[in-house]
């Protein structure tokens, strides 16, 4: 923690290049850096090119707070990265922090990064959201559309596809490496490339993020707020030459341009992680920006609500950007089918069916049955089954039998009162309730654990319980396949001791898991059928078919 | 000796066992024991007979070498209760935490007490109630009268008029009639639903339908007394 008494407090840089007449924001600008809580900072005005007027209005602010280190330079025009490059020459803070004259922070965003650089002083970066005016006083928050794992954490393979970090996030000085002076749009990003190259772990960046019970997800807080887009400004994302811009960042970090887009919305972890596995670019929904990708891969085709539209716009999109030639893939995953019977009507079916195959788009289905249930509704599939992140190697069963429920209240698929039911049924088998974020108690022979992760666990289970309104190829039971377990479910998984939803049922398949001992066959079945080479394969032959 | 002997037969109710002695467990009242005559289950009620007789050393469990039928098996455990009194209980019930404790309250100067009972799903949500009335010759007429899971009496009442060996089904309301012929005098605790009581597809009342409508018919011609006058 900062200390407010401590004369060696820290210090930031806040370096604002101005070109042209960009300096009408500055009343607000200084007004609010005059308000931040945290005051050890001094601002680096750079006006990229010869500015009288610019240089009149800022000694305005000069007068007006006058306890505030405002220093100023006028360079030679050369664009926003070399201006900042030459304010970080003058700097003399530890941090550096660029931001442009619309950028304003909140007033306890300086004491917060400070504190964290103080308790982290592994990191060299921290980033998090921030919001965007979007008139009348409103704002929404941008920046959180990256995929967040269960503990918060974010793989930054994400970062080759994309920029979500802005570059107003602060940097240690000793950390930075400079703007690049040739790169005319997407500037952030490549600034950010110099840090993450070349293996893109991260692991000098620090997420901001928190667990929002209310939401049951993990998110940031906000840091500043900007100023909507200029139009007609470069940082305006014009579609106009995207493909060379983007890729002119790609090449500065030696990134190819892959052939396969992953894209998702209700699985985003999954497909960054396919993505991973694939050397493919993950891109997170709504896209799209044109492309030269070979193949647009929708990982999970959700249909409830509003989701229908933002999945069907993935291709609409590209055919409108006249990107067809490029392979539309859907593989549908969890409980899309059950959610595309039960959620629209029969009529919307038809039109999926018939925009599926007007458009060509190649459906894939992750086991027989769910291929057989999409076959039910007229569609055709192909089986592609696609590897939970981690398979376990066999290992001894813990000494007392034991039962591991996947407990998520959110879905309501998960039957979580008959399995607590069940559970109190059979008071002499210790039951693990695990998956739900808000229990974490004994109760009798059950305990909630909250949310794990599996590898601390899986030798403390004997069994997974899985009995759901409706799965797909379900990752959990088959982690515990291949760590040599048994799996009570009425999924008919191959290896499953099987059961159906009625409670005396459960407790008999239960009961026969406890009495069974484990066929090795079952684990190696699994290992062989969810090999993500084979996955890869797969995928890579359905790009190749004509 | 106990006070109260909590006599359980049951068979093949592994599902719903750990519920209902659970519940006796948890009674206010201690001074208690129970005896679970299993009538040859094949499920893997054993397991929780284990558990439960090792939690718990008021728990005993009889083994009937096989199938006896409901009314033999509550006689088997009737007479090994060391009770002053008997609580009955099924394996598919749950009594309330102070079944035991009110009754013993309310039993006093009369031989048998019975109360009202919450109706239940298989997983436990309330679906209805059962306010029976009073134990009267006019009641008994028309209705059981005595929710029979929710009845305790005095040991000796069991033992002089026990229940009727070859009856599987409404051994429960001959064994009503058989006291109330005898002359034992009924109380009903008020205001209370002292049990709860499962309804499902195993329930008797639902899958042996037709055999309860025959033993019905029978009784009714055995105990003219009580359905014929006037």
């Amino acid at each position: 923690m900062s200390n407010p008494f401590d004369p060696k407090l820290k210090k930031f840089s806040i370096i604002t290049p101005i070109y042209g007449e960009c300096y009408d924001t500055l009343d607000k600008f200084f007004g609010t850096l005059n308000e931040s809580e945290y005051q050890e900072f001094e601002v680096i005005v750079v006006f990229d090119g010869e500015n009288l007027k610019g240089e009149k209005e800022l000694k305005k602010y000069m007068k007006k707070y006058p306890e505030m280190d405002i220093k100023s330079k006028v360079i030679e025009h050369g664009g926003a990265p070399k201006a900042r490059n030459e304010g970080a020459k003058m700097a003399t803070g530890d941090y550096l922090t660029f931001l442009d004259p619309d950028v304003y922070l909140y007033s306890d965003t300086l004491r917060f990064w400070a504190d964290k650089f103080e308790e982290h002083p592994e990191k060299d970066v921290i980033w998090g959201l921030y919001d965007i005016l979007t008139g009348e006083g409103k704002k929404s928050t941008i920046g959180g559309s990256i995929p967040v794992d269960k503990d918060g954490q974010v793989d930054y393979y994400a970062l080759k596809a994309t920029n979500y970090i802005s570059g107003a996030f602060p940097v240690r000085k000793e950390a930075f490496l400079g703007w690049d002076e040739s790169v005319k749009s997407l500037q952030d990003w490549a600034m950010w490339h110099r840090l993450l190259r070349p293996d893109f772990t991260g692991e000098k960046f620090l997420y901001i993020c928190d667990y929002n019970p209310k939401y049951k997800v993990w998110v940031g807080r906000s840091f500043f707020v900007t100023e909507p887009i200029r139009h007609g400004g470069i940082s305006n994302d014009s579609h106009t030459n995207w493909i060379d811009r983007l890729g002119y960042v790609k090449s500065l970090s030696d990134i190819p341009y892959p052939e396969i887009c992953v894209t998702s919305q209700g699985a985003p972890m999954h497909a960054l992680h396919v993505a991973k596995k694939l050397e493919a670019d993950y891109l997170p929904l709504p896209q799209f920006k044109p492309h030269k990708y070979k193949m647009v891969y929708l990982l999970g085709f959700y249909t409830a609500g509003q989701s229908l539209q933002s999945h069907v716009s993935v291709f609409d999109d590209q055919i409108k950007m006249r990107a067809m030639e490029g392979k539309k893939v859907i593989h549908f995953i969890g409980t899309d089918v059950w959610q595309l019977r039960h959620s629209i009507s029969w009529q919307m079916i038809q039109d999926i069916k018939n925009w599926l195959k007007m458009n060509k788009i190649v459906v894939l289905s992750e086991v027989d049955y769910i291929q057989k249930e999409l076959s039910d509704l007229g569609i055709k599939s192909e089986v592609v089954p696609i590897p939970p992140q981690k398979l376990y190697e066999p290992m001894p069963l813990p000494k007392e039998f034991s039962v591991a429920v996947y407990d998520n209240p959110s879905q309501n698929m998960y039957n979580e009162k008959l399995m607590y039911n069940i559970a109190k049924a059979m008071p002499d088998i210790k039951f693990y309730f695990f998956g739900n974020n808000e229990k974490k108690f004994i109760d009798g022979n059950i305990e909630h654990l909250g949310w794990i992760n599996l590898d601390d666990y899986m030798d403390k289970f004997s069994c997974n319980l899985r009995v759901t309104t409706h799965d797909g190829l379900p990752l959990t039971p088959i982690q515990f396949f291949t760590a040599g377990r048994h799996v009570v479910s009425n999924v008919p998984l191959k290896g499953a001791i099987s059961t159906d939803e009625d409670r005396k049922n459960i407790i008999h398949a239960i009961r026969t898991a406890q009495t069974t001992p484990i066929d090795p066959k079952v684990a190696q079945y699994y290992r062989k059928e969810l090999d993500f080479n084979k996955y890869v394969k797969s995928i890579r032959r359905i790009l190749c078919q004509k | 000796m106990p006070k109260i002997s909590v006599v359980m037969p049951s068979y093949n109710r592994d599902h719903y066992l750990a519920d209902a002695v659970k519940s006796v467990i948890d009674q206010t009242l201690k001074d208690w024991d129970m005896i679970i005559v299993d009538d040859g289950s094949t499920d893997h009620s054993k397991e929780l007979y284990n558990y439960y007789t090792k939690l718990d050393k008021r728990i005993k469990v009889i083994y009937l070498p096989k199938n006896m039928g409901i009314a033999y098996a509550r006689n088997v455990g009737n007479k090994e209760a060391q009770g002053e009194f008997i609580a009955v209980m099924d394996s598919d019930d749950i009594m309330n935490p102070d079944r035991l404790e009110i009754s013993l309250k309310k039993i006093k100067k009369y031989d048998a007490v019975y109360s009202g009972y919450r109706k239940v799903s298989p997983d436990l949500d309330d679906i209805g109630y059962v306010d029976p009335p009073e134990l009267t010759k006019d009641a008994l007429k028309y209705d059981q009268v005595v929710p029979h899971p929710t009845l305790m009496a005095r040991k000796e009442c069991f033992i002089e008029h026990p229940y009727r060996n070859e009856l599987r089904v409404n051994d429960d309301l001959a064994l009503v009639l058989d006291w109330y012929t005898a002359g034992y005098r009924f109380k009903k605790i008020e205001n209370d639903l002292l049990m709860a009581y499962r309804e499902h597809a195993g329930s008797v009342s639902i899958s042996k339908l037709k055999e309860v409508q025959e033993v019905t018919e029978a009784l009714k011609k055995e105990f003219k007394g009580i359905y014929e006058e006037d």
